[in-house]
């Protein structure tokens, strides 16, 4: 790219620029007539820059936002999930626990746990863990206020289904595919909560895991940031022979 | 252009200081601490003689030459650029349009199916009562010996629908609100869901303008989608089909101008208090979302309300 000096037209394009102690600027010193200018990009190759720093924030904003909208709605939807099932059971969370515990094999909870709700138990749980790597490092410019607003968020939406459930059977009126799902009225609030408080207690194991995340994203920034100085005093030495 | 020059006090001797010359008019923002420096004073240094901008913030210096494009191929791709977007924009109009017409059908849809019902309950009646059930177009439709219960997808005979007194059928099932089936209201949510999406996307796709401003687009999406509802509603529902109709379609020729101007007059409200409250979500979002550094390239949407952009380093 073409870069002319301002003082007598001189191209300075093959002119290295170098750094200075006085303002920390990069600058293109003109041979010809001692003119100094810091290196300006091509008003195209600007304007590509603005875009990409642009196209790079709105994908992370949309990363972000999909995840947040993924264990917001996915948890909650595993709560309520988990909370009706137990009901179709007639069990409550600790009946559930001592089902798996207890070695009868005659018990039909226990059964139904290992067999039919397992997977939906693990995928419960590693969406949970999941979650609390998130909020740690994904998240890690917030304050720990944030575990109290998505743990809050959570119970709220987790009891929405008096509008979920009408909503979906309007929605699946209007496109001809009936939903006949019943709602689960009288889904036991103790269930709900036991299953909420363990839902945060799983997202709490993936602290350490966010925090080992954060160690090595520190890590690998440091040694970029040590290559690219390396670099720059390389290209001075160059420079000054 | 404002011009000061400080001059060094008499009687000592003449160091070299900052001349102003000018002042920032447009909006840019520090590249260190992301501080809008508009107003602030361009200074001709005198070491490098370089004109520059000191950020009052964090005090760094920028350096504010800018080179005149020299060849016209920026001018070219910013014309190129900008008639993509403007067509983008008509597009994303049309599909906002699109949006809202298929919300309202969809609103028709679940609105009238309890309608639909009686009206084939009717038709049912009245098919049995006649002297030669074979006679009526319908018969062709009606699976021998089977005792098929009037739905909202039963095969009415159109000529009976034809002489039935429709608004006095309607009134007797309880006028628009009381025939409608309950989970149209709960349809209505959608809707509303479906008019804040569209307006929080134009009121970040429309940065330029005001939010009053940005709202005239609800007014020309609006208007596009009823004529869509008009084109789509236009003359018979099954022309290729002759002496008979679905008692849904009957349903739904009667229900149009009332679910269609309920749908539209929602997603209008709805579209402008997406407009209104699209920018601070969005300035929410991106202060929650990301971190610090990642927020310059975005200070445009706290610029354009005149609002100062978010630091873009972490608080120490």
């Amino acid at each position: 790219m073409s870069h002319v000096c301002l003082g007598c037209g001189w191209e300075l394009a093959r002119v290295r620029a170098l750094p200075e102690a006085r303002y920390g600027l990069c600058l293109v010193t003109c041979p010809r007539c001692d003119a100094s200018a810091v290196r300006r990009p091509d008003a195209l190759v600007a304007a590509y820059r603005r875009w990409r720093g642009v196209r790079r924030s709105v994908l992370a904003l949309a990363r972000q936002g999909g995840l947040m909208v993924l264990f917001v709605l996915g948890l909650a939807g595993a709560i309520a999930g988990n909370v009706n099932e137990l009901l179709d059971l007639r069990a409550t969370p600790l009946d559930a626990v001592r089902a798996v515990l207890s070695a009868d094999l005659n018990s039909r909870l226990r059964d139904w746990i290992l067999n039919e709700g397992l997977f939906g138990f693990v995928l419960w749980g590693a969406l949970a863990v999941a979650a609390g790597v998130w909020l740690t490092a994904g998240l890690r410019h917030l304050s720990r206020s944030v575990w109290l607003v998505w743990a809050a968020a959570l119970l709220i939406v987790s009891n929405f289904e008096w509008v979920a459930y009408p909503m979906a059977r309007a929605f699946g009126r209007a496109i001809g595919d009936p939903f006949t799902e019943p709602m689960p009225v009288d889904a036991v609030v103790e269930s709900r909560l036991v299953i909420w408080a363990c839902t945060i207690a799983l997202a709490g194991l993936g602290i350490p895991l966010g925090r080992q995340w954060n160690a090595l994203y520190a890590r690998h920034q440091r040694h970029r940031a040590g290559r690219y100085r390396a670099r720059r005093r390389r290209a001075h030495q160059g420079q000054m022979k | 252009m404002n011009e000061q020059t400080a001059a060094p006090a008499h009687g000592t001797l003449s160091a070299p200081v900052e001349r102003r010359v000018s002042t920032v008019a447009g909006h840019r923002l520090c590249s260190s601490c992301g501080f809008t420096l508009l107003g602030q004073p361009i200074l001709r240094e005198p070491h490098y003689a370089m004109l520059i901008i000191r950020c009052p913030e964090c005090g760094a210096i920028a350096a504010v030459q800018e080179y005149p494009a020299l060849g016209r191929w920026a001018a070219r791709w910013a014309a190129l650029l900008a008639a993509i977007w403007l067509v983008t924009l008509v597009g994303a109009t049309l599909a906002s349009a699109g949006i809202l017409f298929g919300m309202s059908e969809g609103m028709l849809d679940a609105a009238t199916t309890l309608y639909a019902e009686e009206i084939a309950r009717a038709h049912d009646l009245w098919y049995k009562a006649l002297p030669d059930p074979k006679a009526s177009p319908v018969a062709a439709y009606m699976p021998a010996g089977a005792i098929v219960a009037p739905g909202a997808f039963s095969w009415i005979d159109a000529a009976w629908w034809k002489s039935v007194d429709k608004p006095a059928f309607l009134r007797a099932h309880g006028g628009w609100f009381g025939a409608m089936d309950p989970a149209a209201y709960w349809f209505a949510w959608w809707v509303v869901l479906a008019g804040l999406v569209i307006g929080i996307f134009w009121s970040v796709a429309l940065l330029a303008a005001r939010r009053t401003r940005a709202m005239l687009i609800a007014a020309a999406i609006v208007p596009l989608a009823a004529s869509f509802c008009w084109l789509a509603h236009q003359g018979e529902a099954m022309p290729w089909v002759s002496g008979i109709n679905l008692a849904a379609n009957a349903a739904e020729a009667q229900f149009v101008p009332c679910t269609a101007s309920l749908a539209l007059a929602i997603g209008a409200l709805s579209i402008a208090a997406g407009i209104w409250i699209g920018r601070p979500l969005v300035r929410l979002a991106v202060r929650t979302l990301l971190p610090p550094p990642m927020r310059l390239p975005l200070a445009g949407l706290w610029i354009t309300d005149g609002l100062a952009p978010p630091p873009i380093r972490h608080r120490s």
